[in-house]
């Protein structure tokens, strides 16, 4: 049995990985990706050390860590957790796993707007990560959605290879940072679409327009357009963990200050947590002090 | 063993396999494309005796993405005797993408679990 496993390989679970490695504790990773969200955006600008990093380069610095450090990394799908009699039971879709202590560290992923059209068309025009796809949509028209940081990083992108893009916001006021929409208002080929949300996507075999409703006059307006990129948000990676320790209206892991979860000899760390601020600094943070409490604990039940 | 496509030989393997193949078509910068390919390795293991599994790198080869319609990645489409009988779009987990994949496969009347 391991001291330690570690459920998701974002920048949360790569520290915590990293920092119980270094504590001199067995521990492993049970992940689909090393990377998480930073895989799908495009530049870092916000990660001290490194003043513009891809999201993907990035990742593969989290990979080269782990190997330096010789720490295993199952590529598994974590569908549960069990509480033994001191120990945790980590179920995967091939196989359990055992351990003392868990790290809950999976991340979340995308939100989707729940507007007609948009799953029948996803693939086809309408996409949830503009790294991804945005080399589909070279020259042709699109639409962000959404008016935060991922949304305008997103619009940022595309206008370097679309001919034109919409950005369309429910509200008149960006969250995300100032420095960004500054830079978007500078591109002459985005059009900021604002108080505006999408209530449905059309097209026959890819996507052809996007009905915008502005809610504010309730005016309605057809745009023509070959690509919808979504960004308005994310949920916590969760599913199959809930029920086991308390999560709160959001389905967010709950954690005090020392990422300790409902359950004793469990914690979990980054965008997953109920902690309001999503960045990889913070999840970093988060991660290390997860490792050092689970180390704690581990000395303090004397396992170490 | 999973095979790679590409425009040169793509319509000739499609055309000539006598049984269902599933194509992944993704690129090296894409983060749930690699997300999806222990999943698929799997799937081969498994399957591998029945269905055909292959890979398109759609950076390289652009005009097949195009023909298909494919503008999001990772996509999977499974073809039968040169056909397309369906296709899976995006990263999920294998507990959604199983079911969906063996109701694809049995349109060519091959029964996997």
């Amino acid at each position: 049995m391991r001291d330690m496993l570690v459920l998701g390989g974002g920048p949360a679970g790569v520290t915590a990985a990293i920092y119980a490695h270094r504590f001199g504790l067995d521990v492993a990773i049970l992940t689909l990706d090393i990377g998480g969200q930073p895989n799908l955006t495009t530049d870092i600008e916000n990660y001290p050390g490194f003043p513009i990093i891809k999201g993907i380069d990035f990742s593969k610095k989290l990979k080269e860590h782990l190997e330096y450090f010789n720490i295993p990394v199952e590529y598994k799908e974590v569908q549960g957790i069990e509480k033994k009699d001191g120990y945790f039971v980590v179920k995967t879709s091939d196989g359990d796993y055992e351990a003392k202590t868990v790290i809950i560290a999976l991340g979340r992923k995308p939100k989707k707007l729940e507007v007609p059209g948009e799953s029948e068309f996803e693939g086809r025009g309408v996409s949830y990560c503009a790294v991804c796809d945005g080399f589909f949509f070279k020259g042709k028209i699109i639409a962000v959605v959404g008016g935060g940081d991922a949304a305008v990083i997103d619009a940022l992108h595309m206008a370097g290879i679309a001919q034109k893009v919409y950005l369309i916001h429910r509200r008149q006021e960006f969250r995300a940072a100032k420095i960004l929409v500054d830079r978007l208002k500078q591109k002459n080929n985005v059009e900021l679409v604002l108080d505006s949300v999408v209530k449905e996507i059309k097209g026959d075999k890819l996507v052809k327009s996007v009905v915008v409703e502005n809610v504010k006059t309730g005016e309605k307006r057809e745009i023509a357009l070959d690509g919808v990129f979504i960004a308005i948000g994310s949920v916590p990676n969760t599913c199959c963990i809930e029920g086991f320790l308390e999560v709160n209206e959001r389905k967010e892991i709950i954690v005090n200050d020392r990422q300790e979860t409902s359950v004793p000899g469990v914690y979990a760390a980054g965008d997953v947590t109920n902690f309001p601020h999503k960045q990889i600094v913070i999840a970093e943070g988060q991660g290390a002090v997860a490792a050092t409490e689970a180390f704690i604990y581990l000395s303090r039940s004397g396992s170490k | 063993m999973v095979e790679v496509l590409n425009s040169d030989n793509f319509e000739k393997f499609i055309l000539s396999a006598d049984k269902p193949v599933v194509v992944d078509f993704w690129a090296e910068w894409c983060g749930p494309c690699k997300m999806l390919a222990p999943l698929f390795e799997k799937f081969e293991k498994e399957w591998g005796d029945k269905v055909i599994f292959a890979k398109l790198n759609v950076d390289e080869n652009q005009d097949l993405a195009s023909i298909y319609f494919v503008t999001g990645i990772p996509t999977q489409i499974v073809f039968y005797k040169g056909e397309e009988i369906g296709r899976m779009v995006g990263y999920a987990p294998e507990n959604y993408l199983r079911p969906k994949l063996v109701e694809i496969i049995k349109k060519a009347g091959v029964e996997v679990q």
